[in-house]
């Protein structure tokens, strides 16, 4: 099998093209990424870099955001931060995509008892609040890097998961399917050359929106202190930290929110507008 | 039906055990210990010999064999932080929760229904961009930072409402005071689920009016309005249950840090409170509560299906 | 349809706009409302919920003794005088006459007896054991008399007596199990000058005025405790004049400061922040490194820039605060990155490859810095900490804990499992520091041993003439400044917000100031 042809991906894109929000959004997202990747080249400053000479200092031509309340530049500080956040994002994103894989792809694989464990623990997963089980693993476990991470990414995988199993129940009764498994083809070989293929579009909705489930809790566990820790900048750590100082430099709160809010936004707006686009279903609207 | 009842239960169950069981394992293997056992002034001896007394010392399994003992019985323990029990802490919390979370709720499915369908029934004017935006804002906005922002307008700048707790201390308790303090935190909690619903009452509502007998009833001279309420909209219901299914949990999430913004006395700021301070009997109280309110609320909500539309049979 | 569209959007403004004004947030003259952070829970023994509880409960309670506005000297409460005997082994207490309990019982030696027998009771896990630990026993000598007899003397047994030792009625607790007080917690009775009217967990408590205090009648009807668990809820209900009164950090004072019914009062506090060395650990065993550490820290520009709040550079465990304990005459080290260089060569190090400094066997000098998860001006001393030592060539990691695992590894005896971490210590305004600075102090979790220090101590405890106390601390702080076990940064202030309708507040961090609500009083 080889990937679609050249005019069926233009196609798409012209259909994609149609919805403004989502071109905005996908150019946003890849001034973000590119920002992020470089950031090294692009912060002004060293992020961690302290001055207590000049603290709060307000927007000027050496400092295009101001500095917070130990003197670090701003601007460095949301550059740098970007990469951790859409790091924590996209790793925790990709942990929750290859659980919901394996999980999906054995269960629908296997079928009768495995299936139905499985789809329990799925059901179960959706049925305990995520986010407090989350606050609780980090309260008690300490919250670093990593361990945010795999707690979002543990918390996440439920919907492709399903999306994956579906997926295989639907395909699986094909001809083609049917017949290389009469030719002997192994379970592996069937899920990665031929079920997930069918499965992308779903996976990648599920994906973008994995992102942006992401790095909004991430924030939010910031929020409540058990997000990535100083000095590590994020943008959920630069808020928390903004929030101290709220009432004397609110605008150092605006920052960060702001970009988390358009890089979730952009995200939710991309896989909505994926949605519509790659599934034919919503063709022709 | 019957059948279909009680093995939903028997499911519940089963989930409510390993979840319990997962929690205890995590909470008591974690690093530290209770708060209560790590204050700076404590005497060592003082420490240990509560350690020994609250049973901590003895293997993880034994503990939680001993936990569930009580807990089938309706004992979830002494608070280790408030030391009185568990059940009455979170008793005297729940209806603030509710209250809270209901508010929300309605608040926004009565918001989302309008604006859903306004946005499908003009598809792509610009009211349908603009709704579409504050949907996709809603959904992408941090809780808490919505909620500091509205604290600054709202409390500091305007004056117009409390910035936190649930009444005016000092004063006769009114239905108005309790009112104007649920106000803020009702908004930043439905923020999510009101974003969610209109995309999805949108969502359905596209569907169901390209249905012929929409069509037809159109082409009769059906007034419009009748219409999208007697037809439209009671279709469009039927996917939104799913969703208020799975919105409950994250409804709950919600709850945590709008009730810690708002100093809203309910089971999230408890909950927070406990993880923090490692009080372990509430942390499984807590969970344990929320995780069955969840699982009756999802039981709830597919029964409900069967009512909205009669083509579903459960089984 | 289009119209009707409009029509359903204004009028959802239109109920946006008119939604009620804020019900007036001032309180009404002789309701006073003050923050705790959390909930409590009134067992006057094992004290849960550290600060809050022991903030209420010193309104609702009386101790023997409390601590003078102004100079933080020992003065009466349920006592009117004491008297060393036995060189400070026993101290005899007179006791006020006439003092009732909330529920009218009348107030006795006997209740001293047994409040003072369960805090040192081994089966009951009371919180402050430690404070009065080597109690042997209370004698009532009669209704208004007390003899406590100690183990060994101890010359400030009426400091410590003020701290955290609440008089609990014999008449209601004897024989109950005084860990668990559930009951009597929830509704506690008490000598001190409010009782307890209700309490709304995850909201407030109220208490209202005790007729019958033995100190006349408080001026206030009604003082009610919020629990606020945000600083910046607190902050707002500050401005909008739902809270009257609250510790803030300086960032918030210079915010409130243009609040014009906010007025701010400082106190010092008979307490240190600095950075702990674990002194039983490499490099910290080596004194020059610990001088070079302390030369290379702008102390002075972390205090004005980072902690704030008026707070004084610390030379040592010992600040203003203690009155004339405290040895003015030390000078803080003075900020000098070129001795502190210098020092370092001299112990032996040579910057290796890759910058950081290493020792003749080439060790290199680095540690782990642990700083309690939460706060933001000790995470940026931390941070600021850091970024100095790393100019001197000494490579410092930061690890933020939680505050249990914080307490849990940096909280041990013979030394905590840490190598620096950020610390504070709220102490009685009491000199004796032989808990803290004595070889196996039980609270000596920084390994700091000097036998000429511990045997200062121990003659320190048993002297009762004031001028001979004050030479041997006087003393002490200067071999513990010479030893600097410590980072010293600053002696610690706070800053009480308070709404200017608040009249007749004492001169006294809030703490303290509860003993003596009675006096305040609220237009």
């Amino acid at each position: 099998m080889s990937g679609p042809p050249v005019r069926s991906i233009l196609y798409l894109w012209r259909r994609f093209r149609r919805n403004r929000l989502a071109v905005l959004a996908l150019a946003y997202l890849a001034l973000v990424h590119v920002v992020a990747v470089a950031a090294p080249l692009l912060a002004p400053y060293d992020p961690d870099a302290m001055d207590l000479l000049d603290q709060f200092a307000p927007p000027s031509r050496e400092h295009w955001l101001g500095t917070d309340e130990t003197g670090r530049d701003v601007l460095a500080r949301i550059i740098v931060g970007a990469r951790t956040s859409l790091a924590v994002g996209l790793a925790a994103m990709t942990l929750a995509i290859v659980i919901g894989i394996t999980l999906g792809g054995v269960s629908g694989l296997c079928g009768g008892g495995v299936d139905a464990v499985i789809m329990r623990i799925t059901d179960g997963m959706l049925t305990v609040p995520t986010f407090f089980l989350a606050l609780l693993v980090l309260a008690v476990f300490g919250s670093n890097t990593v361990n945010v991470v795999l707690v979002i990414g543990a918390t996440g995988w439920m919907v492709v998961a399903r999306v994956v199993r579906a997926e295989i129940l639907r395909t699986m009764p094909q001809d083609f399917i049917v017949a290389s498994r009469a030719l002997g083809v192994g379970a592996l070989r069937l899920l990665t050359r031929h079920l997930l293929p069918q499965a992308l579009p779903s996976l990648i909705v599920a994906a973008t929106l994995g992102v942006a489930y992401a790095v909004l809790t991430e924030s939010a566990l910031s929020y409540l202190g058990l997000g990535v820790q100083p000095p590590t900048p994020t943008w959920g750590n630069m808020l928390t930290g903004a929030q101290h100082y709220v009432w004397k430099r609110p605008i150092l709160a605006v920052y960060p929110g702001a970009v988390i809010m358009l890089t979730v936004l952009s995200y939710n707006a991309l896989g909505d507008a994926l949605s519509d686009t790659l599934d034919p279903r919503h063709a022709g609207t | 039906m019957k059948t279909y009842v009680v093995r939903r239960i028997a499911q519940g169950l089963i989930v409510l055990f390993v979840v319990s069981a997962a929690i205890f394992v995590i909470v008591h293997s974690a690093p530290g210990g209770p708060a209560l056992l790590n204050q700076p002034d404590m005497d060592p001896t003082v420490a240990k010999e509560m350690r020994q007394s609250l049973g901590l010392d003895d293997p993880i399994p034994v503990q939680y064999a001993r936990w569930l003992r009580n807990a089938l019985t309706g004992h979830f323990g002494k608070s280790y932080q408030h030391s009185i029990a568990t059940a009455d802490l979170m008793v005297a919390r729940i209806p603030n929760t509710l209250l809270l979370s209901g508010t929300a709720l309605v608040l926004a499915v009565l918001l989302a229904l309008p604006l859903g369908t306004i946005s499908a029934v003009y598809r792509y004017s610009w009211l349908d961009y603009l709704a579409t935006v504050v949907a996709f804002a809603g959904v992408s906005i941090p809780v808490f930072w919505l909620g500091i922002l509205m604290i600054i307008l709202f409390s500091v700048t305007l004056g117009w409402l409390p910035s936190a707790g649930m009444v005016t201390i000092g004063t006769a308790f009114s239905v108005g005071d309790l009112l104007v303090h649920l106000v803020m935190p009702a908004v930043v909690l439905a923020t999510f689920p009101l974003a969610q619903l209109t995309r999805y009452v949108r969502a359905s509502m596209v569907d169901v009016l390209a249905q012929d007998y929409i069509r037809t009833a159109r082409a009769k001279g059906l007034p419009e309005a009748a219409l999208l309420g007697r037809h439209a909209l009671r279709n469009a219901l039927i996917p939104m249950l799913t969703v208020l299914g799975v919105l409950t949990p994250r409804l709950l999430g919600g709850a945590v840090i709008t009730e810690t913004i708002f100093a809203w006395p309910g089971l999230g700021r408890l909950a927070v409170d406990a993880a923090i301070t490692r009080d372990y009997p509430v942390i499984m109280g807590v969970t344990l509560l929320v995780s069955a309110f969840v699982v009756v609320s999802n039981l709830v909500t597919d029964l409900l299906y069967g009512v909205v539309d009669p083509r579903i049979t459960l089984q | 349809m289009a119209r009707r569209v409009w029509v359903l959007l204004v009028g959802l403004l239109a109920l946006g706009a008119t939604a009620p004004a804020v019900v007036n947030a001032q309180a009404p003259p002789g309701v006073l409302r003050v923050s705790i952070i959390g909930d409590v829970t009134l067992n006057p023994f094992t004290q849960p919920q550290q600060l809050p509880t022991t903030q209420v409960l010193k309104v609702v309670f009386s101790t023997l003794t409390r601590y003078r506005p102004g100079d933080l000297q020992a003065v009466g409460d349920l006592a009117t005088s004491w008297q060393p005997l036995e060189g400070g082994r026993v101290w005899e207490f007179k006791l006020r006459r006439g003092v009732k309990w909330h529920d009218g019982k009348p107030f006795s030696a006997a209740d001293v007896k047994f409040t003072l027998e369960s805090v040192v009771n081994p089966n009951v896990k009371a919180l402050f054991r430690s404070a009065i630990k080597g109690l042997q026993r209370v004698d009532a000598v009669d209704d208004a008399t007390v003899r406590v007899v100690m183990e060994r003397p101890v010359a400030s047994l009426p400091i410590i007596l003020a701290w955290n030792i609440p008089i609990s009625p014999k008449h209601l607790l004897e024989g109950k199990d005084l860990n668990d007080l559930s009951d009597f917690a929830q509704k506690p009775i008490g000598t001190g000058p409010f009782r307890w009217k209700e309490a709304v967990k995850g909201s407030h408590i109220a208490l209202e005025a005790f007729p019958d205090y033995y100190g006349g009648a408080p001026k206030l009807k009604t003082l009610v405790f919020k629990v606020i668990p945000d600083i910046n809820t607190v902050v707002a209900q500050l401005r909008t004049g739902e809270l009257d009164m609250a510790v803030v950090e300086d960032v918030h004072r210079e915010t409130l400061v243009s609040t014009t019914h906010l007025g701010f009062k400082v106190t010092h506090l008979p307490s240190t922040f600095c950075i702990a060395f674990n002194n039983s650990r490499w490099p910290f065993t080596d004194r020059s490194v610990r001088h070079a550490l302390i030369h290379g820290l702008n102390r002075e520009l972390m205090v004005q820039r980072l902690v704030k709040g008026d707070a004084p550079l610390a030379t040592g465990p010992y600040a203003k605060a203690f009155g004339p304990f405290y040895n003015a005459a030390l000078k803080p080290y003075a900020y000098d990155p070129a001795r502190a260089r210098a020092l370092l060569a001299e112990a032996g190090f040579k910057p290796g490859s890759d910058g950081v400094l290493a020792s003749k066997d080439g060790k290199r000098l680095g540690f782990e810095l642990m700083v309690d998860k939460g706060n933001p001006v000790r995470e940026q001393v931390a941070l600021y900490a850091q970024q100095a030592w790393k100019q001197l060539g000494i490579d410092v990691k930061l690890k933020v804990e939680e505050w249990s695992v914080y307490i849990k590894r940096g909280n041990q005896i013979p030394a905590g499992d840490y190598d620096a971490r950020t610390t504070w210590r709220i102490t009685p305004p009491d000199p004796d520091k032989t808990a803290e600075y004595t070889t196996g102090g039980i609270n000596n979790h920084y390994a700091y041993a000097n036998p000429d220090v511990d045997r200062l101590m121990a003659e320190g405890r048993t002297v009762t003439d004031q001028a001979k106390r004050v030479a041997i601390y006087h003393r002490i702080q200067e071999i513990i400044y010479q030893d600097a076990p410590h980072a010293w940064i600053n002696n610690q202030t706070e800053i009480l917000a308070m709404n200017k309708r608040v009249r007749d507040f004492p001169d006294l961090g809030i703490r303290d100031a509860l003993q003596w609500m009675h006096v305040v009083s609220a237009q």
